[in-house]
């Protein structure tokens, strides 16, 4: 089966997160492994949303802090404010207070920079040898998604943009599926 | 040289009748305040050449805008406007500071502008681009909070209540937007390098 790029993004990101909340509840799983999901849950949602505005598919590839943009469009939505209750303020300040968070998760990606803690490969300790992810315990992340409002209100708005159908509509993900896309 | 003369609209007067427009060519007009005239035309207008992609019909509403930057690159050729009951009339004169725009469209632009203006206190300035005119909009939107990316990513936005048109807004930092105006930074395919319209920050919220 093949689908629109907007929408095989977003199905990847829906498995990607189911299997993120598994491996969450999994005893003995390291967090490694349900950051390393979480992040991909946040790139690919993000990029069904840029999809969805033709973005080339390239491109897209390329793309990074791609969730940050997007959750800085969401003020201006006047679907997402209806859907939320909210005032555009109101959801401008939420989505600030998740800014340092956001940016957290998204660096978790090896390269682009980043020569610290990942969560997918081993990185260099300056002080000699080497980390790994899966002994690393990113203590002060998983602190923050797990017992914080903040973390609470990132996966809130993730799901939104997972599920929501008022969103897809509102951003040009559409739910039907367009018959020319399905072998 | 002098810069805009149209014949029968006087700045700072609205919902005038104007039923023919007379500019000089001078590709070099100052920066000055926008003005955007509520206007009705009496005769049919459109490009002769069918670049403006637009066509009012007599007694449509809509709003004769004078730019306030240099002539967009779909200008900059000199192009007549038809001002005239049919296409065999005679030319109003050249247009290349002259862009028609429906006055419901300006109108609804400016408050969605006037809009994220409240919403992002770092924004300073959207820059409206316009394909297959009217149906289509790109705010690129140049923000102190935009993250850099080196290139233009807009996200879609479907027709709603308060705008009734699609849009693609794209966020902006200085140095982009300074890059895309020098044309060092693409837009995405399809979009006219230069913007229809230009909303500044202070301009737009002291009206």
């Amino acid at each position: 089966m093949t689908l629109p790029l907007a929408q095989a993004y977003i199905e990847q990101a829906k498995a990607d997160y189911r299997t993120y909340e598994i491996i969450r509840q999994a005893p003995g799983q390291p967090s490694s492994q349900w950051l390393h999901l979480l992040q991909m849950t946040l790139e690919k949602t993000a990029k069904a949303y840029l999809a969805a505005a033709n973005t080339d598919f390239d491109k897209l590839r390329e793309s990074h802090r791609v969730f940050r943009r997007f959750v800085q469009m969401l003020p201006r939505n006047e679907t997402v404010l209806t859907a939320l209750g909210m005032s555009a303020a109101t959801l401008r300040e939420h989505i600030r207070n998740l800014a340092t968070l956001i940016d957290a998760i998204e660096q978790l990606v090896p390269g682009r920079g980043n020569e610290g803690p990942t969560a997918e490969y081993p990185w260099r300790n300056p002080r000699g040898g080497f980390h790994s992810p899966c002994t690393y315990g990113f203590v002060d992340l998983v602190s923050a998604i797990n017992d914080t409002a903040r973390g609470r209100n990132l996966l809130r708005i993730l799901e939104r943009g997972l599920y929501e159908e008022s969103w897809h509509a509102a951003f040009g993900i559409k739910d039907n599926r367009d018959s020319r896309f399905i072998n | 040289m002098s810069s805009t003369a149209a014949t029968t609209i006087q700045a700072g007067h609205t919902d005038q009748t104007v039923s023919s427009v007379l500019i000089n060519n001078s590709p070099h007009l100052p920066m000055t305040t926008t003005r955007a005239y509520s206007v009705t035309v009496t005769r049919f207008v459109r490009d002769v050449e069918d670049q403006v992609k637009t066509t009012i019909y007599p007694g449509q509403p809509c709003a004769l805008y004078v730019a306030n930057r240099p002539v967009p690159g779909w200008f900059s050729e000199s192009r007549n406007v038809m001002l005239s009951p049919e296409y065999s009339g005679q030319a109003g004169a050249a247009s290349q500071q002259l862009v028609f725009i429906d006055s419901k469209i300006l109108r609804a632009l400016r408050e969605l502008a006037k809009e994220h203006f409240n919403i992002e206190p770092g924004l300073h300035l959207i820059a409206v681009y316009s394909k297959s005119f009217p149906s289509e909009y790109l705010l690129l939107e140049v923000n102190d909070e935009a993250i850099p990316t080196g290139s233009v990513e807009p996200f879609y936005f479907a027709p709603g209540k308060n705008f009734g048109w699609p849009i693609y807004i794209a966020d902006v930092t200085c140095d982009e937007w300074t890059q895309i105006e020098n044309n060092a930074m693409k837009l995405p395919q399809g979009w006219p390098r230069e913007p229809m319209l230009v909303f500044r920050r202070e301009e737009v919220l002291r009206q």
